[in-house]
């Protein structure tokens, strides 16, 4: 196929911006443009090699790990199609619509570069993250929820285990607590308590989370403290090369069990659950608008609200895994999981290799700091 | 015909100076000999509009810990052995992200579960180095109830003042005890709060070291959006990754409690002016210690007793002046010789070092270290003393 | 300097960390200086535990009893113990409830059914330990028994201090009659 390749960022009037600097080439933009629009150029860089055929329907924007790209006037109408994940539809379908159309401003699921990039630590950009890899997408969408909420970015603070997830609170520009291994919700506790009426949101990677911070997930969702716990789960040790953790599928591959993995993974949702959380959710990185709003729900829920991110590590789990491209990835994420709703009609065998995504529960119970400590 | 004492617990003690010293948030974990501090501090934050939490492990204490101190509160927990173990990794994060804080360690006879009600000193080496790689370490022992009061205000202060962890040792003879003191009123007590920014946000490089090599760090929500890591970083405290930058920020870290030595090296001469002999002792055994010196007089012998009332930094000045003057330091402690080896290095072979020690987690009696003391110098001092 | 070292002793539970506690406090009000120790078991009861009390006109160094002016056991386990810790001079009171057999000891020895008559008089054998202090400081010049009972109402926990004392006025009672008969230590 003949392709005329650009080899810097389109100009202004183009339909979409590229930024080359931020750029990985993980080609999920161009594999995923509808309409053809977009290929790698010879440094690997996305380039916009069919500028006629863009529609300006946000996709590669809402898709790309890298905030590499900029949409100029986003057509809504060509939005959102298939990438919430509910070509099934289903009942939460419209509610989702609903929710979407009254708490966003101009365009539902947007966030202008602009402001976007007011949220980062421009000058530690680009990430360290590998080119592919779905981290920036989880990202992504905490900015939006945080932009579609309007909270104040000085009352916020990220407080990060150690990972690759953790390592996204050093490109945020909000106060951003970088802690030890597994701990972060225990961190972020001690900053709740001293400060209420800050937004403390954690982010944690899986096995951050449930392995060594195992015991501080499940008392975090037993006291229903007011946090929002997003675990960016890719299921593997990213960072220090691709042990297994406990998310791993069974049978699946990771450097400390290279004859597959003999256990079986937790279920994250129903352990938040079990302990305690009120807000239980998930959703991938596919899902990108989903996920933009669960976070937003974590967000506002007040308690213990848990979301966890379907991500893809194409570097440590991918390769050992052999589970294909960045794209390839999201693909698998929209093929297995099913809105919430949907999955719950199935059959026990229907359900083999699927799982579950939307607001899985949400409960009441007394947030911990309502429920006062001192004497009567 | 009241003196006006009141009786307090060595542990009561520590909770009431805490409260005094502007503390307003605690997270711990009960294991003994600690658990009275918990208790005083849940029964009493809340009247004061403070936090107490009772955390799933010792871990999460001191990590909740640092959290509060980074948002502003004035923070601390208390344990023992086993959980002063278990929070080692953050007491190293705690020093190197420079966050201010207090941990108690009330000592019990190790290693492991070892008898819990049992008192002992032999967490004084790990205090120093028990979390990984180069760090500078503060470390007080109190010898009394009032110094445990006294002490435990001196530690919230030099955190603050230097925003590092400080470290409080008590042994379970210290913290369990009831004594008559008279305490301070806290009006009186001179309280120190750590320095915050004099520039406004925006690219105010938070942990750039100002006045003592200490940075004046914001807190958590006062606009300043800053990252804190355990991670080698600059000033901007953002990481980095490279070798003169973490060369010059540990270094740092220990210059900014060097600068202050003579300042926080507490000690307590007793009758060492014309001393042929010396004591080195610290927490419930300098009491020990006192009275063997009395009796060592009236045997004839002139003894004196150098209280350590700061472990780290070493108080070398104080160590290194007797050892020309004495025919040998007699270093008393309850363990099997832990701050024997820092008196040894100090006095370098120029006066003899006599340990007297035990693993049996009990108070040595004056009697036992007065014929340590007695004992001729070359002479060997017999096992038994200790069994 | 006048320095004097008691010994409070029994099984877990019976609450002679608690008298010790009081008996300083009740020194320090008649004036006094006081330090309080205890050493333990992990058994919440049972075992053996000891409470030590220092007394003195001076400042207090070392904390703990060497030879003991007074011992207090209520079980045969704490007596067996502590005994040899006594000076020839002392004091040796046993709650004869449960110490039957009282080793030999150069010291002067009372035996006070204390327990039994807690229990008989006030039906409850929780209180025996202030039973036990109320004939502990009958024996004890230097502290005046009214000073222990403010001291006591003070410690007690809510609702308890009119037993507690009760039972403290009994011990004294059967200190009393005790002294009467002998020679209490001066």
């Amino acid at each position: 196929m003949e392709i005329n390749v650009a080899n810097s960022e389109t100009g202004p009037g183009e339909p979409l911006k590229i930024n080359h600097r931020w750029c990985k080439g993980c080609g999920i933009c161009a594999s995923f443009c509808r309409q053809e629009a977009l290929a790698l150029n010879e440094e690997g860089r996305a380039a916009l090699v069919r500028p006629e055929r863009c529609n300006r329907c946000g996709l590669c924007e809402d898709l790309c790990p890298d905030f590499a790209l900029e949409v100029a006037a986003r057509a809504p109408d060509k939005a959102g199609f298939g990438h919430n994940g509910f070509v099934e539809a289903g009942a939460l379908a419209p509610r989702l619509a609903d929710r979407q159309a009254r708490s966003a401003p101009a365009e539902p699921g947007g966030l202008p570069k602009a402001q976007l990039e007011r949220y980062l630590r421009q000058a530690k950009m680009p990430h360290l993250w590998c080119p592919g890899c779905g981290n920036g997408l989880v990202v992504h969408a905490l900015l939006k929820a945080i932009h579609q909420l309007d909270l104040d970015q000085d009352k916020i603070v990220v407080v990060a285990g150690i990972g690759c997830a953790g390592r996204a609170a050093g490109y945020l520009d909000f106060d951003t607590l970088h802690t030890t291994h597994g701990r972060a919700l225990a961190f972020a506790t001690g900053v709740k308590l001293s400060r209420p009426e800050l937004t403390v949101i954690v982010l944690m990677g899986d096995g951050d989370a449930a392995a060594i911070g195992g015991n501080h997930l499940i008392h975090a969702a037993r006291r229903n403290i007011d946090l929002t716990a997003i675990v960016f789960n890719n299921s593997i040790y990213g960072m220090t090369g691709g042990q297994c953790s406990p998310l791993t599928p069974t049978a699946g591959r990771g450097t400390t069990a290279p004859y597959g993995n003999i256990e079986r993974p937790f279920d994250l949702p129903a352990l938040v659950q079990g302990a305690g959380g009120t807000y239980v959710a998930r959703a991938t990185t596919y899902h990108a608008r989903l996920l933009t709003d669960l976070i937003k729900g974590g967000l506002r829920h007040r308690g213990f609200a848990f979301i966890e991110a379907i991500t893809y590590c194409p570097t440590a789990f991918g390769r050992q895994n052999k589970a294909g491209s960045p794209a390839d990835a999201l693909r698998w994420q929209r093929d297995h999981a099913l809105n919430v709703q949907a999955y719950r009609r199935l059959a026990h065998d229907e359900k083999r290799g699927r799982f579950p995504i939307g607001l899985l529960y949400c409960g009441d119970a007394p947030e911990y700091l309502a429920a006062g400590a001192g004497p009567s | 015909m009241t003196t006006g004492l009141k009786l307090l617990q060595g542990n009561e003690a520590v909770a009431e100076a805490a409260l005094a010293a502007g503390a307003r948030f605690f997270a711990g974990y009960p294991i003994t000999p600690s658990t009275e501090i918990a208790e005083i501090m849940a029964a009493r934050l809340p009247a004061v509009g403070g936090r107490f939490i009772q955390m799933e492990d010792e871990i999460a204490s001191l990590a909740a810990v640092i959290g509060a101190s980074l948002a502003g509160m004035k923070a601390f927990t208390a344990t023992s052995g086993p959980g002063f173990s278990l929070m080692q990794e953050n007491i190293g994060f705690a020093a190197m992200a420079e966050v201010p804080c207090v941990v108690v360690n009330v000592q019990r006879l190790g290693p492991s579960t070892g008898i819990p009600t049992a008192p002992g000193q032999g967490d004084v080496m790990q205090a120093r180095w028990g979390t990984h790689g180069d760090h500078p370490a503060v470390v007080f022992c109190p010898g009394s109830v009032r110094e445990a009061y006294d002490l435990t205000v001196f530690a919230f202060n030099v955190a603050e003042r230097l925003r590092t962890p400080v470290i409080l040792i008590l042994d379970e003879i210290i913290a369990h005890m009831r004594e008559g003191v008279v305490l301070p009123v806290p009006g009186e007590l001179e309280i120190v709060a750590r320095p915050r920014p004099a520039g406004a946000p925006g690219t105010y490089p938070v942990y750039r070291a100002e006045l003592g090599e200490v940075p004046a760090v914001p807190d958590f929500g006062t606009g300043y959006r800053f990252h804190v890591t355990g991670l080698i970083h600059d000033e901007s405290g953002l990481p980095v990754n490279n070798s003169e930058t973490a060369d010059g920020l540990i270094r740092r870290l220990h210059r900014k409690v060097d600068l202050v030595r003579r300042e926080i090296t507490l000690t307590r001469a007793y009758r060492l002016e014309d001393a042929q002999v010396a004591v080195i002792a610290y927490g419930s055994v300098a009491r020990s210690a006192r009275r063997a010196v009395e009796e060592a007089r009236a045997a004839g012998v002139r003894a004196g007793l150098l209280q350590l009332q700061t472990i780290w930094p070493f108080p070398e000045e104080e160590v290194a002046a007797l050892a020309p003057r004495v025919r040998q330091i007699v270093v008393a402690e309850m363990n099997l010789g832990q701050i024997e080896g820092e008196v040894r290095r100090t006095v370098a072979g120029r006066t003899k070092v006599v340990p007297l020690t035990t693993g049996g987690g009990r108070l040595f009696t004056p009697g036992e270290i007065r014929r340590a003391i007695c004992a001729a110098p070359g002479g060997r001092l017999k096992k038994a003393v200790h069994q | 300097m006048k320095r004097i070292e008691v010994i409070l002793s029994g099984s877990g539970g019976q609450g002679l960390i608690l008298a010790g506690i009081i008996l300083a406090d009740a020194a320090l009000l008649a004036g006094w200086r006081a330090v309080q120790t205890q050493s333990y078991g992990p058994e919440a009861r049972g075992g053996a535990s000891k409470s030590e009390v220092i007394i003195s006109d001076e400042e207090i160094d070392f904390p703990k009893v060497e030879r003991a002016d007074v011992l207090l056991a209520m079980n045969q386990e704490s007596c067996a113990k502590y005994i040899s810790a006594v000076k020839e001079s002392g004091l040796v009171i046993v709650d004869s409830t449960y110490v039957a057999r009282l080793p030999a000891t150069p010291a002067k020895t009372v035996s006070l059914p204390l327990t039994k008559t807690a229990r008989e008089r006030l039906g409850k054998t929780v209180v025996a330990n202030m039973t036990a202090l109320g004939a502990l400081v009958t024996f004890l010049k230097e502290i005046p028994p009214d000073l222990a009972e403010q001291a006591l109402v003070k410690r007690v926990p809510a609702g308890t201090q009119e037993i507690n004392r009760e039972a403290f006025w009994l011990g004294r009672e059967l200190a009393g009659i005790q002294a009467a008969g002998s020679k209490a230590l001066s």
